[in-house]
């Protein structure tokens, strides 16, 4: 009896939480968006160990604008997750920074687009992203690795540099946001999507 | 107001750059400024050289004395050189070599750190203590 309902509801895809196939490549384009961007990165060479572009949250912040917050919350985990999987960090202690910064700065992303979606433009929005993503990596650093408060001595460089790179990947964002058609549809009504010819 | 797609030029796309925005810029510079500030008036000269390995002291050195250090971690060595109260890794078998990019330390506080090797280099000063109170 179960599996004929379950059945029964795909097949007439009544039931509004299943998820349809257009935001399931929409979703799929985004992560894989993240991890040629986050392999990339990994690829640059950094003048500082600690300073990094974070070019991948391109594709949360993306996610954020034209797909909605749980969007957003799947792509940062399952670029994370995937990206350490293919670096060879998996559980080790940079996935735990990487993934605790990245769940930590989209959940302050998607908290102060919800609400304070006025006052902040997305650029606003990714700086504040950046910054927390930073500061948490920093807290996680002395909880998990160094037991030591003298890594805040960092605070203040991580914070100047987390406003350049969130206003560059806000503006990469924007950019590709202006050229993907209906853009600001997708996130409000998923099922009269026009499809991009 | 915010999804218009036909731009003229960058001064028009940086035009949706709110006041809220650029208070945010600024209280967030001020905020690095005040913390820079705060850290180097705490800040005083290093005296002794600490060395942890997976979170134990290995030794403690006077930062004085010339001398090189290797250390072994769960990968491989870390070699610490102190030379005229500059403690230095010159050589780590880590594969990012994050700790020898770090170059030189001096004062109290400042820490150089091997995360895959486990190592912690750090300055000690006379007060144990170099902030009186962190708020997260």
């Amino acid at each position: 009896m179960e599996d004929e309902k379950i059945i029964s509801m795909l097949l007439l895809n009544k039931h509004k939480h299943l998820i349809n196939s257009l935001k399931l490549t929409r979703l799929s384009m985004l992560i894989g968006l993240g991890l040629i961007l986050f392999l990339f990165e990994s690829l640059i060479p950094r003048p500082l160990p600690w300073l990094k572009p974070g070019f991948a949250h391109v594709a949360t912040l993306l996610a954020l604008y034209m797909m909605g917050n749980a969007t957003a919350l799947i792509v940062i985990i399952t670029r994370v997750l995937v990206g350490s999987l293919l670096l060879g960090s998996l559980f080790n202690p940079t996935f735990i920074l990487a993934l605790g910064g990245g769940v930590m700065a989209t959940l302050a992303m998607i908290l102060i687009k919800h609400q304070f979606s006025q006052t902040f433009s997305i650029f606003g929005i990714s700086i504040i992203g950046a910054t927390v993503h930073n500061l948490t990596q920093l807290i996680l650093v002395e909880l998990i690795i160094v037991h030591r408060i003298e890594v805040f001595y960092l605070s203040s460089f991580m914070m100047l540099s987390s406003i350049f790179t969130g206003f560059i990947v806000a503006l990469v964002s924007y950019l590709i946001i202006l050229k993907v058609p209906n853009a600001a549809n997708l996130q409000l009504k998923h099922k009269d999507i026009p499809i991009a010819d | 107001m915010l999804f218009r797609t036909h731009y003229s030029s960058w001064a028009e796309i940086l035009k949706i750059i709110t006041p809220g925005d650029k208070s945010l810029i600024v209280s967030i510079i001020a905020l690095s400024i005040i913390s820079f500030v705060t850290v180097n008036h705490l800040s005083q000269p290093g005296e002794f050289l600490v060395i942890e390995v997976e979170g134990k002291v290995l030794s403690k050195l006077n930062l004085n004395e010339e001398q090189e250090l290797a250390v072994v971690g769960p990968i491989g060595n870390t070699i610490v050189k102190i030379d005229r109260g500059k403690a230095q890794v010159i050589h780590s078998d880590c594969p990012e070599k994050i700790c020898v990019k770090t170059g030189k330390i001096s004062r109290a506080g400042e820490i150089i750190v091997c995360v895959p090797n486990k190592v912690v280099v750090r300055i000690n000063g006379r007060r144990k203590n170099h902030f009186d109170v962190i708020t997260q």
